[in-house]
């Protein structure tokens, strides 16, 4: 079975890089094989100057990898699984525990960290995991889809963190998640794969600028003919009109909506309704991959997972 | 790989410290083994508690363990070093098993991406099951001394004999250890 097929990336240093696509896209085998967890079965990985397939210790030193799997052991406390943590990538002791209170006080986990895990719910769990995965500090981090089930402060604060540390410490990372808003609002470049091939890459506004631009709806009162007005703006599509009412596609709606108003007001007509549609990253997703739902297996795994979670406790 | 081998069985250990019922059994059953084997096993208990004239019936129970056990001067004393070989190796194959349950909670798999030698891993497993094992060993070692008619040791018996069993423990304590943690390593694969 082929999860990835034949798919061809770069990701720039310093870039704040973003994964998209349905359940069982290949993300997460990507991120695999980019990480060494997988291998490469055919083609050529190169991260931080190393080959994937043929220098995978070089590889491991220089990344962070923060899995979609939880992979904090339920039988440490939250601070033990830091410093086990630290310990694997050589972080110094001293510097590792001053870094850890730094961590568990961004999410949160201050007053948790010397619990068990197994005494955690989901969602601390998930905060938990991810600044095991901060607490040395890569040039490249993976994070596979980081903020799946936290809450919306968390998913906020665990955003700005995520930003701080591309800007300011100029870490590159490579993310996958299914929040189309985040992706917005955090990657400078997105790919959307499905099926195991890269539908469309770049940046979240060049994507949306594909789609044609904002969807603008006027009813203009007591008619007019405005058709010739609107097919004379730059950049318009899809130009309709149905009655009193205008339907256009229009890049760039927002510093043409004054000009739009000042030629109506000048012809003496009222505008009575207006309506305004910014494209989203999510019309975007939805054009490129469709509506049907993705294989129900790849949730399977975790499913199981659940269950010998509770066979175990039981 | 010092530091990441040293960590990983830290973690280990400390997993196995905070489960009493683990380390209870680990101590209690070599116990049972001991007293229950030691007795109901002992062959020289075959030899009736009578007195005939002329006969000495100490005498025959001591050449039984002379002719059988290698003259070891009772029952128990040859029984422990079985013992102790026998909790070596069950006491490898359980913590080798942990393996497994590791891969399953894809716990391995953050492992596998650390900067860490593989090694390492491989390693750890193998040290916490030897210092698991080995804390065993001695715990029935002295047990073994203590309990009435038990473990005798040899005239001249001195401290580097003592060392010499200790290493031979050690020895196959990761003989087994390594066995087994790469049999459940393919297990797990
Ligand atoms: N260990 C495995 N063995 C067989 N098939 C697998 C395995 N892991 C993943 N797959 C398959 O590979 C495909 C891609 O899976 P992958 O986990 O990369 O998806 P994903 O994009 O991360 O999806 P999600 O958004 O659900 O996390 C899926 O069809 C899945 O069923
Ligand atoms: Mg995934």
């Amino acid at each position: 079975m082929k999860a990835v097929n034949d798919i061809s990336f770069s990701v720039n240093e310093g870039e704040l890089f973003g994964f998209l696509g349905p359940n069982g896209a290949g993300k997460t085998t990507t991120i695999k094989m980019l990480t060494t967890l997988a291998s490469i079965t055919q083609g050529r990985a190169t991260i931080a100057g190393h080959d994937v397939s043929k220098n995978p210790d070089a590889v491991r030193k220089s990344i962070g990898i923060v899995q979609q799997d939880l992979t904090v052991d339920d039988e440490l406390t939250g601070t033990e699984n830091i410093m086990l943590a630290a310990s694997l990538y050589h972080v110094p002791r001293a510097a590792a525990k001053k870094r850890a209170e730094e961590l568990l006080g961004l999410v949160e986990l201050k007053d948790a960290a010397s619990r068990l895990v197994r005494t955690y719910s989901g969602g601390m769990r998930k905060r938990l995991q991810l600044i095991v995965g901060l607490i040395h500090q890569p040039r490249l981090l993976f994070l596979d889809e980081p903020t799946l089930g936290l809450d919306i402060q968390t998913r906020t604060v665990m955003w700005d963190h995520i930003k701080a540390l591309n800007k300011e410490q100029k870490m590159t990372i490579f993310m996958t998640t299914h929040y189309l808003e985040e992706a917005d609002s955090l990657c400078d470049r997105i790919a959307i794969i499905d099926h195991g091939k890269i539908e469309v890459s770049g940046s979240p506004q060049e994507l949306k600028a594909k789609l044609g631009g904002e969807v603008l709806e006027l009813d203009v009162a007591d008619g007019g003919n405005l058709l010739g007005f609107f097919s004379s703006l730059p950049g318009v599509k899809d130009l309709k009109q149905k009655g009193t009412t205008y339907r256009i596609k229009l890049p760039g709606a927002e510093t043409a909506l004054p000009g739009i108003f000042e030629e109506v007001s000048r012809r003496g007509l009222k505008i009575g309704r207006i309506s305004f549609d910014k494209p989203s990253l999510d019309q975007v997703f939805l054009e490129v991959t469709g509506r049907s739902l993705r294989d129900a297996e790849a949730g399977s795994e975790d499913s199981m997972k659940a269950r010998f979670t509770g066979m175990r406790s039981r | 790989m010092l530091a990441g081998t040293m960590a990983l069985t830290v973690r280990e250990l400390k997993k196995w410290i905070r489960t009493p019922p683990l380390v209870f059994t680990a101590l209690f059953q070599p116990l049972v083994w001991l007293a229950l084997f030691g007795n109901a096993f002992n062959p020289t208990n075959l030899v009736p508690n009578i007195s005939i004239p002329g006969v000495n019936l100490d005498t025959i129970r001591q050449s039984i363990l002379t002719q059988t056990f290698g003259g070891a001067p009772n029952y128990i004393t040859y029984l422990t070093g079985g013992i102790l070989c026998l909790i070596l190796m069950f006491n490898a194959a359980f913590s080798g098993m942990s393996i497994v349950f590791d891969r399953r909670f894809s716990i391995l798999n953050a492992l596998l991406a650390a900067p860490i030698p593989r090694t390492s891993i491989f390693l750890s497993r193998v040290l916490s099951s030897v210092v698991k094992g080995m804390i065993q060993a001695i715990v029935i070692f002295g047990l073994a001394l203590v309990i009435p008619n038990g473990l005798r040791l040899a005239p001249g018996f001195n401290g580097l004999d003592l060392l010499g069993v200790f290493s031979v423990m050690f020895l196959l304590a990761f003989g087994f250890a390594s066995m087994f943690t790469a049999i459940s390593i393919r297990i797990a694969k």
